[in-house]
């Protein structure tokens, strides 16, 4: 799997992974959300930048996300971390997208019929 | 770790591809540094990483869809927060004060002896945000000029200065229209009509101001403590 091919199935669930992510962790910044994809996907599926931070943007101008910046080497660092509603939100859409990729399963593996 | 040199190239390859706003500047001045380290880790220069990252951020055009995108979403967020002041107040235990607030306006209205006198009351109030976010977006500018600021430019600055001016036109613009006589204004109370559209008005235009006022606070703390300092 290449990144061109994946970047269109990816769109719709990358605020799903950020949430997710956001789950597990206290606080992410937006490099560490990449790197920890690569990470976990063995660099299969790479998170473009270009979608990735307009994605943390929306989800935190929806309430969903909320920041707070730390001087790190010398430079401000943006940390995410997911908000009240954000707690909430994050596992009716995760659940939402499991039981669509168990579906999209079912079809994809569909037996020939005879 | 990048030297202060290097996060300044940084930051001067950034507005060259045309970041203007502090807030996109300092995410990506950390992104770009963090996966340059990465590469220069791997045996890479630092003026190739520098390229390179730049290019998977699709170069200059991808970066200003970031900023466009991050644009939408600050005046989303705004919109957002105005939800959540209204929402604030009309619950409890704010409930019973908010309601004390509006039948006091209700009563003045009703005493106002001109409509004249009110719209007067309202471009009073209403310039105090717009008079506080032009002296906070000196402040920032202040900063810059001094480098203390890598940045002249804020996303949360700008957009609270649009639409504290926006607040601020509804009472100016009718106050100019009477100031150069192209129309004069009844001298007489007003009628239980023009009383509801006033008193509506009124109220509207206190509630922006009460919550521009919170949104400033955030961003003035903002600004009391410059987060890079990049020469």
């Amino acid at each position: 799997m290449n990144t061109s091919s994946n970047s269109s199935l990816l769109k719709g669930s990358l605020s799903v992974m950020i949430l997710r992510l956001l789950e597990d962790r206290e606080k992410m910044y937006g490099y560490e959300i990449t790197q920890k994809v690569k990470d976990l996907t063995a660099g299969e599926m790479t998170i473009t930048e270009g979608a990735l931070y307009p994605a943390l943007h929306k989800l935190e101008a929806d309430g969903l996300l909320t920041t707070e910046t730390q001087i790190v080497d010398g430079r401000a660092r943006k940390y995410y971390s997911l908000t009240k509603t954000g707690h909430t939100e994050a596992a009716g859409r995760i659940a939402e997208l499991a039981a669509f990729l168990e579906n999209l399963n079912l079809v994809l593996k569909l037996k020939p019929s005879l | 770790m990048l030297t202060p040199t290097q996060l300044t190239t940084i930051s001067q390859y950034l507005k060259k591809s045309g970041i203007i706003y502090e807030e996109v500047h300092d995410e990506l001045v950390d992104h770009f540094a963090n996966a340059i380290e990465a590469q220069m880790a791997n045996q890479a220069s630092f003026d190739e990483a520098l390229v390179d990252v730049g290019r998977q951020f699709g170069c200059r055009q991808g970066l200003t869809y970031i900023q466009s995108k991050q644009a939408q979403a600050t005046n989303k967020q705004y919109n957002q927060s105005l939800i959540q002041y209204a929402r604030q107040l009309i619950r409890w235990p704010n409930f019973p004060v908010t309601a004390i607030l509006v039948w006091l306006i209700y009563t003045l209205v009703r005493l106002a002896p001109t409509m004249l006198t009110i719209t007067y009351t309202i471009l009073v109030i209403s310039v105090v945000p717009f008079l506080i976010v032009v002296i906070l977006l000196g402040k920032h500018l202040g900063q810059y000029m001094r480098h203390k600021r890598p940045v002249a430019w804020s996303l949360e600055g700008g957009t609270l200065f649009s639409r504290s001016f926006a607040t601020l036109s509804i009472s100016v613009y009718p106050s100019l229209l009477v100031y150069f006589g192209w129309i004069t204004p009844k001298q007489t109370p007003l009628t239980a009509g023009e009383q509801t559209i006033f008193f509506v008005l009124s109220c509207l235009t206190l509630f922006l101001v009460y919550a521009q006022l919170n949104m400033l606070i955030r961003y003035a703390k903002s600004i009391d403590k410059p987060l890079t300092r990049l020469s």
